[in-house]
């Protein structure tokens, strides 16, 4: 997919572990180990939303395009 | 919501066992008798009665294998196994397999017909080459419209099963 997910990044700038920003947005770890490895078939802006709200961070940082 | 679905399936289920069973026998029938008008004195060769007997267990393993199918693809929508792969495999052996025993059937029924049309004597009441099309489609149309049903059944599951996945991986 072309679309990457650079949660992981962000995660290891702010020092946060997948336990603690699964439970701070409100998914399991399951959902958010799906979003890490690039297997999400789609976002949610409300997900987007907390993710960028509990990483301090623009949905730009999380979201890159890549040409395959 | 279970209780309609189980009522309509067994419903479906007993028809086309009734239906199954007599059109078999027709079939087998029909054949054999092909094969009568084919050698004179009426005497049939053995190989030829086992051909027929093979074709029938070839058309019959079909049949089965749908209502078995069909069997087990209710037995997992009572289990809330919907939306699952199995079930688009086991719809599609259904419609499949009832489509392939219906056409296989009238293929081999259709010469006789062709024979019973050159005999002037029944050729007097009409075309019985035509009739016979015609009966054919009235014993086995129903089974062919809900072999195609099933087929089309799947299709929509299929799309069911990509939107379902589709929603489980979004977040």
């Amino acid at each position: 997919m072309s679309i990457i997910v650079n949660v992981d990044v962000m995660m290891a700038k702010r020092k946060m572990s997948s336990q603690e920003l699964a439970e701070k947005i409100g998914i399991t770890q399951a959902n958010l180990s799906i979003l890490k490895t690039g297997k999400a078939k789609a976002v949610r802006f409300s997900t987007l939303e907390a993710i960028c709200q509990v990483l301090e961070c623009q949905p730009g940082d999380i979201l890159e395009y890549k040409e395959d | 919501m279970k209780k309609k679905l189980n009522f309509l399936c067994i419903l479906a289920l007993s028809l086309l066992a009734v239906g199954g069973a007599w059109t078999g026998g027709e079939c087998v029938k029909g054949f054999i008798m092909f094969n009568r008008s084919l050698f004179s004195g009426g005497e049939v060769p053995e190989a030829i009665v086992v051909i027929t007997m093979l074709l029938a267990l070839f058309l019959f393993y079909f049949l089965i294998r749908a209502f078995i199918s069909f069997i087990r693809f209710i037995v997992n929508v009572n289990r809330d196994k919907v939306f699952v792969k199995e079930n688009l495999s086991l719809l599609r052996w259904t419609g499949k397999g009832i489509l392939i025993y219906n056409v296989v059937q009238i293929l081999c029924e259709w010469p006789t017909y062709i024979v019973m049309s050159s005999d002037s004597y029944i050729n007097k009441y009409g075309n019985t080459h035509l009739l016979g099309l015609k009966n054919h489609m009235i014993d086995n149309g129903y089974f062919i419209i809900f072999a195609i049903f099933c087929l089309i059944i799947a299709e929509v599951f299929a799309i069911g099963i990509k939107l379902k996945e589709e929603q489980e991986l979004t977040i």
